[in-house]
C-alpha cells in the first residue's frame, strides 16, 4: 500500500475527480431534467397508472427473485461447503454456469424449452404455464441470479477458517439440524444480507429477461418501461416519464444502498474441506444426483432447446434430424453480427481495463477519505442500468450522442464498484508487515507498491478484470438506450433480431453469443475448477 | 444407541474410553493406525506428542467429528464409532474444549454455556439459571453479558471449559486448550483445568504438545509419534523410563553417556559395584545407579542422564558451555570426556562460562530401544 | 548502501513510462472509437463540376439540372427488412463508390423515438428515411423537417404513392397466414373474429411496426367497421404481438391458428418449408407503399438526393423486387398482387395519426 500521504491525496482527488464525471454528473442532471417540470408534475408522473404499474411490478418480482435466489444459493452452498458429497468440484462448476449465459438468452432458452411449442411440449406434451408474464421472469431470473447468491454465501461459508464453530455446536448436543439452525444460518446473516441486496439490484437491473417474457404478456417492469418511453415511443409525455422514473430509481438505489452498508462480503481464499460430522452418509449419493439434475434442467436443457432451434431450417417444423441445417448460424454471421462483436470487444476489453484502473485508483485513495467515494461508486453499481443510461445520455449525450465511448462511460459508472470492492478485499488481506519489510530493505513508496502488493494481488486484479470483461461482454441494459447507427454491441443485435420474430435466425445468433461469452469466460471457470481444499483433516497441523 | 453409560455391566467396570484397533484415514493415506488406547473412570490421560502426530485427529474420531476406517471405539462400554458406523457427535457422552476455544460470535457467556442445557430441551430460563452456577464456579460471572469479542483469551477459554462442563458427560476432550494463552495464564489454566475435571469425576483425554503440562496434570500420559502409540504409562514412568531416544526427547532434556559395563545386566535396576563407568573416564568411585529397560551385554552401552540425574561438584572433570538461570534453578550444559551432558542445579549459577567444573552421575537409564551406535 | 537505494529507484523509472504507456494507449482506443463511429456527418465533398453525369438507369428520365458527383457520408434511417436495405445499400455503392452510406435499421416504434430524441436535442441526424408506411413520413413531411424536390426518377410513379416531400419505392401487402393445417381457414379480415379461432389470432402492433399502423389507418378509417374490427378481434381473444415476422412464426409454431402478416413474411416462411399458408384475403389485402425522403437538414443534399434516385430508378426497384417485395414499378418484376388490393385513404388519416394510437389502445393496452 503507497503510504505517503501525498501520492494517497493525488489518488483520492483524480478519483473523486473522476467519480464526479462519470457518476456524479449524469446524475444531477437526470434529477436536473426531472425536476425541471416541478416537483408536482414528477409525483404526479410517478403516480401515474404506467409507472406506478411497472415500479410495482419490478419491486414484487425483484424481491420474490431475491428471495428465492438466496434460498437456493444458500441451501446449494451449504451443501456444497459443509458436507461431503461426492463430485463437489462438478456441482461447483455446475452452479456457477448460469453466469456464462446472459440473462436473456437464458430467457429465450426457457421459452424454447418449455414454452408453448417447445421442446419439452413436443417431447412431453408439457410446459410450464405463465412462462410469458410474472412466473417466467421470477423463474428464470431466480437461475441466472442463484450464483450470485451462491458465490456470496459460499465464500463466507468457506472464508470462516474455523469450522470448529459448527462441530462445537455438535459436541454441546445440537442435530445437524439444530447447529444449521442456531449457529450457522445466525452467523451468516451478514452474507446473507448482502446476497439479498446484491440480487435484488440486479433483479430490479434485468432489461433482457423482462423484454423477452414480460413484454409479450403485457407485463411491464421498471427496465421494459424506461425502454418501451426511451427507445421506442415519440411521445415527449413518454420521455418526460422515463426522466421521471429514472431520477426515482437513483433515489431507491441510494436508499438500499445506505440501508446495507455491506454490499459485498469479502471472498476469502482459503476453503476447508471438513465436514461437520458424520451423517446424510445414505443420502449423499441421491443429493448430489438431485443438484445435478436440478442443474441440468435449468441451465443446459435451455441451451440445448436453443440449439435445436438455431438447427431448425424454419419455424414451425420439429427440431428432427432430417430438418436441420447450418444456414441459420450462415446467415446469423453477416457483417452486422460481425461488427457487433467488434464493438462488443472493444467495449469489454476497454470497460475491463478501465474499470481496474479506476478500481486501483480507488483503492489507492485509502480507506478513511473515502467513505463518500465508495458509496458514489457503490451508487453507479446499484442505479438500474436503465436508469444510469438515461443519465449518461442526458449529461453526455449532446457531445458523445451515438459513439462507442458514451457505452463505455456508463459501462465503467456501473462496473466500477466491481472493480473497487474485489481490489479493496484483498488489499484489506494483505499483511501490512510484508510492505513495511519492503520499506525498511530501501524499496521506495511506489516500488515497494508494485513489487510487493501487485503480486499479492495479482490473481484478484485477474479475476476482476475477467469479470467485469465477461459482464461487459453480454450488458444489454444499458447497451439498447446507448447505442447509435452502426454502433450496436453484439447483444444489442441479437435482441434486434429477437424483437423481429424470427425464432431460428434469433436462436443461432444466441447460440453464437453464448459460445463467445463461453469463450472469454474460460480462464474464469478453470481458476475457479481448480480451487481445492489444502487442509488435512482434524482442523490444522496435530 | 445413547451414549449414556452403564458402567457396571458385567461386574467390572467399563473403561471410560477404549479404543481398538483404531486406524483414521484422510483420503487414502492413514493418519493413525491400529491404535489402541484406554482411559479408565475418572482418570485423566494425556496424548503428547509434536505436531501432526495424530492427537487432534484421535480426537476428533473420539468426538465423532472423523469417521473411523477401521477399529471401534467405546465409550463407557458402548460402541460408538466402528467401519460400519459412527454414532452423531451430539449423541455421544462426550465434552470438548478446544485449541481456538470456538466460541459462538453470536452468543454472550451465559448463553454459550447454557447452550448444551438448551439442547437438552431445558428451558430457556433454568439453562440459564445452571449456565450461570458454572460460571460462578469458574470465577466469570461478572462476564455473563459478554461477547466473545470482548473476552481476553483466558476469559475466553474458561468459557469454552464451563460449555463443556455444561454437558455433564463422562467423558472430556481437550485439544492443546492453553496452546494460544500467555505462559503465566497457561500455568493457572491447567491447573484450574485439572481441578474442574477431578472434581466432576470424569474422565478425560488432554492433547498437548506440552510435556510439562502434560506431566503435570495427566494421570497417565501416552507418546504419539505419526499416528503411532510409542508408550504409555504414568508421567513418572515416561519420564524416569522413556522407551527410546525418542521418547525421552519428548519427555523432557536427555543427554546421552557412554558407559563401560564391567558385567552383563538384566531388565531393572542395580546399584552398588561392580557398576557402569563413563568410557573413558578413570577413576571407580563412579557408581550410579543403573536402571535398564532391556538385557545389556558387558562392554560399552549408551545411557539416557536426565539433568536433574547429575550434580555439580564431583570428580569427573568437565567445562561450562552455557549457563541459564532459570529463577528456581540453573541449567548448565556440560562439555565432557564422557559426551554433552545437561545439568539442572538448584539456585543460581555457581559456575561461569567456560569455567571448568567437576560433576558426577547419579543415576543413568537405557532405554528398551537401543541408542544409535549401540 | 547507495547501491542499494539507488536500483529500485532506477527500476522505477523504468516502470513508470510503461504504466503511462497502458493508460495512454486506453486514451487513444477511447478517442478512436469516437472517431470511427462518425459523431458528425463529414461535410459534403464534391469534386469540380465536370460535364453532367444522366442518372444511372434507363427509361423515361429527362435529366432536369447538372449532377455533381456524390461523395461523402449519408445517414439513412430506415425500418426495411434488412435484406432489402443490404441490396439496395449495396448496388447503390457499387454505382457509387465515393458514398459511405451509414444505415441505421430499427422497427418503425424505435426509429420514430430516435428522431424524436435527435430532434429534441436539435435536429435529425439522418440524412435520407425509408419507412414502411405512409403515416409516419407524413408526420414528419407535416412537421416541415422534409424536404422539397422532383426526384427524376419519379416521373412514373401514380401521384396517389408519393407527396412533394416523399415517394413510394414498393408495396407491403396485409394479409391472412394461417397454420397449414388450418382447414379451410378463414377469407376474409371479420373472419378473424370467429369463435373458430378463439384465443389463437396474432396481430402485430401499430405502435411498433409501421405496417400494423397502416392497416390500423385502413380499418378505422376506410373500412366500414371502424375501431369495431379491432375491438370483435379483442372479443374474441386475439393476441397482439409486436412484428408480423412474430405472427408467421407463431401461427408455424403452432402457438396461434391465424393471424395478420405481411405478404412477404408469409411467402418466405412457405418457402422455407413452414407448415404455413399464406391467405389473400378475398375483400382486399390492405395496401401500403413504403415512402422515401430526403431530411431537409442533410448535409450532403447531393448523396441523399442520389440514394433516393436509386432506389425509385430500376436497378434499385429490381434489388427490392429480388428480396420478395412487389416493387412501385411494375417493369422491375417482383411478386404481384394474388388477389384484390384495398389502399386506405391515406389523405384522411394524415394528421389523426395520434387519435388512431389512442383509439387502439384503449382496445389492447400497450
Amino acid at each position: 500500500m503507497a503510504e505517503s500521504s501525498s501520492l494517497r491525496r493525488v489518488a483520492w482527488l483524480a478519483a473523486a475527480g473522476l467519480a464526479a464525471v462519470i457518476i456524479g454528473w449524469p446524475v444531477a442532471r437526470l434529477f436536473g431534467v426531472a425536476l425541471e417540470r416541478g416537483i408536482g408534475t414528477l409525483i404526479e408522473t410517478l403516480a401515474g397508472p404506467q409507472a406506478t404499474v411497472a415500479i410495482w411490478n419490478s419491486l414484487w418480482t425483484g424481491g420474490s427473485i431475491a428471495f428465492l435466489a438466496v434460498t437456493g444459493g444458500t441451501a446449494a452452498a451449504l451443501l456444497t461447503e459443509r458436507s461431503t458429497l461426492p463430485g463437489r468440484r462438478w456441482l461447483r462448476a455446475g452452479l456457477l454456469l448460469p453466469l456464462l449465459v446472459p440473462p436473456f438468452v437464458t430467457a429465450f432458452g426457457w421459452a424454447r424449452a418449455f414454452g408453448p411449442r417447445g421442446l419439452t411440449d413436443q417431447l412431453l406434451g408439457l410446459t410450464l404455464p405463465g412462462i410469458y408474464g410474472p412466473l417466467g421472469i421470477v423463474v428464470v431470473l431466480t437461475v441466472a441470479a442463484m450464483p450470485l447468491a451462491y458465490l456470496i454465501v459460499a465464500g463466507a461459508l468457506a472464508s470462516r477458517v474455523e469450522p470448529d464453530l459448527e462441530r462445537a455446536a455438535r459436541a454441546s448436543g445440537a442435530t445437524r439440524f439444530e447447529a444449521l439452525r442456531t449457529i450457522t444460518l445466525p452467523l451468516l446473516r451478514p452474507a446473507l444480507l448482502s446476497a439479498l441486496v446484491v440480487v435484488f439490484v440486479y433483479a430490479i437491473n434485468a432489461f433482457g429477461v423482462p423484454a423477452v417474457l414480460g413484454t409479450p404478456a403485457g407485463f411491464a417492469t421498471i427496465t421494459t418501461r424506461l425502454y418501451q418511453d426511451l427507445a421506442l415511443s415519440a411521445d415527449p409525455a413518454a420521455f418526460v416519464r422515463a426522466t421521471t422514473m429514472a431520477a426515482s430509481l437513483v433515489v431507491v438505489a441510494l436508499v438500499v444502498v445506505g440501508s446495507s452498508d455491506a454490499l459485498f462480503v469479502g471472498r476469502g481464499a482459503a476453503r476447508t474441506a471438513l465436514p461437520a460430522g458424520a451423517g446424510l452418509a445414505r443420502s449423499r449419493g441421491v443429493v448430489a444426483v438431485a443438484l445435478g439434475a436440478a442443474i441440468a434442467l435449468t441451465t443446459v436443457l435451455p441451451l440445448v432447446a436453443l440449439v435445436l432451434a438455431a438447427l431448425t431450417r424454419a419455424t414451425g417444423l420439429q427440431p428432427v434430424p432430417a430438418n436441420w441445417t447450418l444456414d441459420n448460424f450462415a446467415a446469423a454471421l453477416d457483417g452486422r453480427f460481425l461488427g457487433g462483436l467488434a464493438h462488443s470487444i472493444v467495449l469489454a476489453l476497454a470497460a475491463a481495463t478501465v474499470t481496474l484502473l479506476l478500481g486501483a485508483l480507488a483503492v489507492a485513495a485509502g480507506r478513511r477519505r473515502s467513505r463518500i467515494l465508495g458509496t458514489a461508486i457503490t451508487l453507479g453499481f446499484a442505479v438500474p442500468g436503465s436508469a444510469l443510461a438515461v443519465a449518461v445520455l442526458l449529461a453526455y449525450g449532446g457531445w458523445l450522442r451515438d459513439t462507442l465511448a458514451i457505452i463505455l462511460v456508463a459501462y465503467v459508472a456501473k462496473f466500477w464498484a466491481l472493480g473497487h470492492r474485489q481490489l479493496a478485499g484483498s488489499v484489506e488481506r494483505l499483511p501490512g508487515d510484508q510492505v513495511r519489510a519492503s520499506r525498511a530493505s530501501g524499496a521506495g513508496a511506489l516500488d515497494a507498491f508494485r513489487s510487493v502488493v501487485v503480486p499479492a494481488l495479482r490473481p484478484s486484479i485477474i479475476a476482476a478484470w475477467l469479470v467485469v470483461f465477461v459482464f461487459a461482454l453480454h450488458e444489454l441494459t444499458m447497451s439498447s438506450l446507448l447505442y447509435g447507427p452502426g454502433n450496436a454491441t453484439l447483444a444489442v443485435i441479437v435482441l434486434n433480431v429477437q424483437q423481429l420474430g424470427d425464432p431460428t435466425i434469433t436462436a443461432a445468433m444466441a447460440v453464437l453469443l453464448v459460445g463467445v461469452v463461453a469463450l472469454a469466460a474460460i480462464p474464469l471457470a478453470i481458476a475457479g475448477f481448480g480451487r481445492e481444499p489444502t487442509t488435512r483433516p482434524g482442523g490444522g497441523a496435530s | 444407541m445413547t451414549g449414556r453409560p452403564d458402567p457396571t455391566v458385567g461386574g467390572r467396570p467399563d473403561p471410560a474410553v477404549s479404543c481398538r484397533g483404531l486406524t483414521i484415514a484422510y483420503g487414502p493415506t492413514a493418519v493413525v493406525s491400529d491404535l489402541d488406547l484406554e482411559v479408565g473412570r475418572g482418570e485423566m490421560l494425556a496424548l503428547l506428542g509434536p505436531s501432526g502426530c495424530g492427537k487432534t485427529t484421535i480426537l476428533s474420531a473420539l468426538a465423532g467429528f472423523l469417521p473411523v476406517a477401521s477399529g471401534e471405539i467405546r465409550i463407557g462400554g458402548r460402541v460408538v464409532a466402528d467401519a460400519r458406523r459412527q454414532l452423531a457427535p451430539e449423541r455421544r457422552d462426550v465434552g470438548v474444549v478446544f485449541q481456538g476455544y470456538a466460541l459462538w460470535p453470536h452468543l454472550d457467556a451465559l448463553d454459550t454455556v447454557a447452550y448444551p442445557y438448551r439442547r437438552r430441551g431445558i428451558g430457556t430460563a433454568e439453562a440459564r439459571r445452571r449456565a450461570a452456577a458454572i460460571l460462578e464456579l469458574l470465577g466469570i460471572a461478572g462476564l455473563a453479558a459478554r461477547r466473545p469479542a470482548e473476552l481476553s483469551g483466558g476469559e475466553q477459554q474458561r468459557v469454552g471449559l464451563g460449555r463443556a462442563l455444561a454437558r455433564e458427560a463422562s467423558v472430556y476432550l481437550f485439544d492443546e486448550p492453553t496452546a494460544h494463552l500467555d505462559a503465566n495464564l497457561r500455568d493457572r489454566l491447567q491447573l484450574e483445568i485439572a481441578e474442574h475435571r477431578r472434581r466432576s469425576g470424569a474422565a478425560a483425554i488432554y492433547a498437548t504438545h506440552d510435556t510439562a503440562e502434560a506431566l503435570a496434570i495427566a494421570d497417565r500420559v501416552a507418546l504419539l509419534r505419526a499416528g503411532h502409540l510409542v508408550q504409555e504409562g504414568t508421567p513418572a514412568d515416561v519420564y524416569e523410563r522413556p522407551v527410546d531416544l525418542w521418547a525421552a526427547r519428548l519427555t523432557g532434556l536427555a543427554s546421552i553417556v557412554e558407559l563401560t559395563l564391567p558385567a552383563d545386566v538384566d531388565p531393572g535396576s542395580r546399584s552398588g559395584s561392580p557398576g557402569p563407568t563413563p568410557a573413558g573416564v578413570a577413576g571407580a568411585d563412579q557408581a550410579p545407579l543403573l536402571s535398564t529397560g532391556r538385557p545389556i551385554a558387558a562392554g560399552l552401552v549408551r545411557a539416557i542422564v536426565r539433568p536433574d540425574w547429575v550434580r555439580l561438584g564431583g570428580a569427573i572433570p568437565g567445562r561450562v558451555v552455557t549457563v541459564a538461570f532459570r529463577g528456581a534453578h540453573t541449567d548448565y550444559r556440560l562439555a565432557t570426556p564422557a559426551g554433552t551432558i545437561d545439568l539442572r542445579a538448584g539456585g543460581p549459577p555457581t559456575a561461569a562460562l567456560g569455567e571448568p567444573v567437576g560433576w558426577s552421575l547419579d543415576r543413568v537409564w537405557v532405554p528398551v530401544e537401543a541408542i544409535g551406535g549401540d | 548502501m547507495s547501491v542499494s537505494f539507488s536500483r529500485p529507484v532506477a527500476r522505477g523509472r523504468a516502470r513508470f513510462p510503461r504504466a503511462i504507456t497502458v493508460v495512454l494507449a486506453t486514451i487513444a482506443l477511447l478517442v478512436s472509437a469516437c472517431t470511427a463511429s462518425g459523431a458528425t456527418t463529414a461535410p459534403p465533398t464534391a469534386p469540380a463540376a465536370g460535364p453532367s453525369l444522366p442518372s444511372a438507369t434507363t427509361g423515361p428520365s429527362p435529366i432536369t439540372t447538372p449532377q455533381p458527383e456524390p461523395g461523402g457520408t449519408i445517414r439513412l434511417y430506415t425500418s426495411v427488412t434488412q435484406a432489402t436495405v443490404d441490396a439496395v445499400v449495396a448496388g447503390y455503392t457499387a454505382a457509387h463508390p465515393g458514398v459511405t452510406v451509414e444505415v441505421f435499421r430499427a422497427p418503425t416504434g424505435e426509429l420514430a423515438a430516435r428522431i424524436a430524441t435527435e430532434l429534441r436535442d436539435g435536429r435529425i441526424l439522418g440524412d435520407v428515411l425509408w419507412l414502411t408506411d405512409p403515416l409516419s413520413i407524413q408526420a414528419y413531411a407535416a412537421q416541415d423537417l422534409l424536404r422539397t424536390w422532383q426526384p427524376s426518377e419519379a416521373a412514373g410513379i401514380d401521384p396517389a404513392y408519393h407527396g412533394d416531400t416523399y415517394w413510394g419505392t414498393r408495396f407491403l401487402n396485409m394479409v391472412i397466414v394461417r397454420g397449414s393445417s388450418i382447414a379451410p381457414g378463414p377469407l376474409t379480415w371479420s373472419d378473424l373474429a370467429d369463435p373458430a379461432y378463439r384465443d389463437a389470432v396474432a396481430i402485430p402492433d401499430p405502435g411498433f411496426a409501421g405496417s400494423a399502423f397502416g392497416a390500423l389507418g385502413y380499418f378505422a378509417l376506410a373500412s366500414d367497421a371502424g375501431m369495431d374490427f379491432y375491438a370483435s378481434l379483442k372479443a374474441n381473444g386475439a393476441v397482439q404481438v409486436k412484428t408480423p415476422d412474430e405472427v408467421t412464426a407463431g401461427v408455424a409454431e403452432g402457438r396461434f391458428k391465424v393471424g395478420m402478416t405481411l405478404d412477404n413474411s408469409a411467402r418466405t416462411a412457405v418457402t422455407k418449408g413452414s407448415p404455413v399458408a399464406l391467405v389473400w384475403p378475398t375483400d382486399g389485402a390492405i395496401a401500403m407503399y413504403s415512402p422515401i425522403g430526403v431530411v431537409d437538414a442533410t448535409e450532403n443534399a447531393t448523396a441523399a438526393e442520389s440514394l433516393v434516385e436509386f432506389v425509385l430508378s430500376d436497378p434499385g426497384q429490381v434489388a427490392i423486387a429480388g428480396t420478395g417485395w412487389q416493387p412501385i414499378r411494375a417493369s422491375a418484376g417482383g411478386p404481384p398482387a394474388e388477389g384484390p388490393q384495398v389502399f386506405p385513404d391515406w389523405a384522411d388519416a394524415f394528421g389523426r395519426q395520434d387519435d388512431l394510437l389512442t383509439g387502439y389502445r384503449a382496445i389492447f393496452g400497450g
